[in-house]
């Protein structure tokens, strides 16, 4: 069975003839589909027509080569106030975040030589070369 | 008759095989007290490295100072290291916990020869690393010192030549630097950190123990029972602060910064990973057969390195 289609529409224009009516209101009696379709170009329908009216403002009929569209400006205010945040975050995060972890010598030979002292192969030079190694000692 | 004394000499000039293990001559050396000067001269890769050091070995801990330095010592035995400034002040490293190491079972005496040192009755022995001569260390047989110690290149170089030119089996009374509170960095044993940095073994060398070193960073120590070294990994990135001239050596997508003192050298450097850093007593080939088993240098995207830079 073929549905109704564009026949709704034309039907709630009241554009159908006697004969096309009839067929919509037989088809209508046992087709859910179509009937639901009706009800909810009816409902849109109704929606638009309890919308105002608005004037069109002369200046837009009668110079359209001067037509100014506004842009949505508060949305274009706070959308370049957050990219402006974030790029002033990186800036300054990147200036005073530290440039890395900052080591010493001593920072890496205390530990060694805390550790192999501990060690079977501990012996009284790698105790020297840890000394010197923090260039107190060097000749 | 000249038959008997050939074989007389013989015996005599010939290497004495032992059967003493290298642990033996190694704890019998740390527990030695005695007092003397040591100089030490190294050939490494970015020239010739030596030092002048007075050493006093006193109830299982060592202390070091020097003829030609500014007054500070350093104390080191049993997981602690101390040095104490020309001001008093005292800077203390504790290691809070520590895994048994492998021991020196890699390492074999290929020979044990006995001979005169400084006046003292010796016995210098060979030691082997897989078939390769490591180091030729000559004890002194009264108190177990160690008074010479050569470490060679697997091409038997030597890397370094540390020796005592005055040796004294009687130790001193000596005050070895105290401990200020304020001033001690406990490494505690941690294992919340992400390790892949830092692999379970690499040429030998085993990963023993790590600590935490501070909130972004994590420091290993790895040892194959002779040679040590520590390697730190941070989350960040790092770099070296120190007057000394470093040099940059290139590799892989990046490059290493490196210091080398003498008979130890520093490595710092960038990866994919993060920041890495580097210290040990290893001889040049075994630092590069190592360095190739570790992260390779390179510079992570922009992106990445802002981002460990502020959060780590």
């Amino acid at each position: 069975m073929s549905h109704l289609g564009e026949l709704l529409s034309a039907h709630l224009d009241g554009e159908l003839s006697p004969a096309e009516r009839r067929r919509v209101a037989e088809h209508l009696e046992d087709c859910d589909r179509c009937r639901e379709e009706l009800d909810e170009l009816a409902s849109a329908r109704s929606a638009v027509r309890s919308l105002p009216m608005v004037e069109v403002p002369a200046s837009v009929l009668g110079l359209p080569d001067e037509v100014v569209v506004p842009l949505p400006r508060r949305k274009s205010f706070w959308a370049g106030a957050a990219a402006a945040a974030a790029a002033v975050f990186i800036v300054v995060a990147s200036i005073l975040a530290p440039d890395g972890t900052a080591l010493t010598p001593q920072d890496l030979s205390d530990p060694f030589g805390a550790r192999v002292s501990l060690d079977p192969g501990f012996t009284p030079t790698k105790v020297a070369q840890v000394r010197v190694a923090t260039g107190d000692f060097a000749e | 008759m000249r038959r008997f004394t050939f074989v007389a000499v013989l015996i005599l000039l010939t290497p004495v095989i032992t059967a003493a293990d290298l642990s033996d001559y190694l704890e019998r050396s740390a527990t030695a007290e005695f007092q003397g000067d040591q100089i030490v001269t190294c050939s490494t890769p970015d020239g010739v490295r030596d030092a002048v050091l007075q050493i006093v070995g006193r109830d299982g801990a060592l202390v070091v100072t020097s003829p030609v330095g500014d007054g500070r010592s350093l104390s080191a035995g049993a997981g602690s290291l101390a040095v104490a400034g020309p001001d008093g002040s005292v800077r203390s490293t504790q290691v809070a916990s520590a895994t048994d190491g492998p021991g020196p079972a890699r390492y074999a005496i290929a020979a044990a020869i006995p001979g005169t040192y400084l006046g003292r009755i010796v016995e210098t022995v060979v030691v082997e690393r897989d078939g390769e001569t490591r180091a030729r260390m000559t004890f002194d047989v009264e108190t177990g010192a160690l008074l010479r110690s050569v470490v060679f290149q697997a091409d038997e170089r030597v890397y370094c030549d540390a020796r005592m030119v005055t040796f004294d089996p009687s130790a001193p009374e000596v005050v070895a630097p105290g401990s200020d509170p304020d001033a001690v960095h406990v490494l505690e044993s941690t294992q919340d950190f992400d390790l892949r940095a830092l692999p379970d073994e690499v040429e030998g060398f085993v990963r023993l123990d790590q600590y935490r070193y501070d909130d972004s960073s994590v420091l290993a120590y790895y040892s194959d029972g002779f040679f040590a070294f520590t390697l730190l990994h941070s989350r960040r990135p790092v770099r070296l602060e120190t007057s000394e001239a470093l040099t940059r050596v290139d590799a892989g997508g990046g490059f290493y910064e490196r210091i080398y003192g003498p008979g130890t050298a520093l490595y710092v450097w960038e990866s994919q990973l993060g920041g890495l850093a580097m210290f040990g007593d290893l001889p040049p080939d075994l630092q590069e057969r190592v360095m190739a088993g570790l992260p390779e240098p390179g510079q992570p995207s922009f992106f990445i390195r802002w981002w460990r830079r502020l959060f780590g």
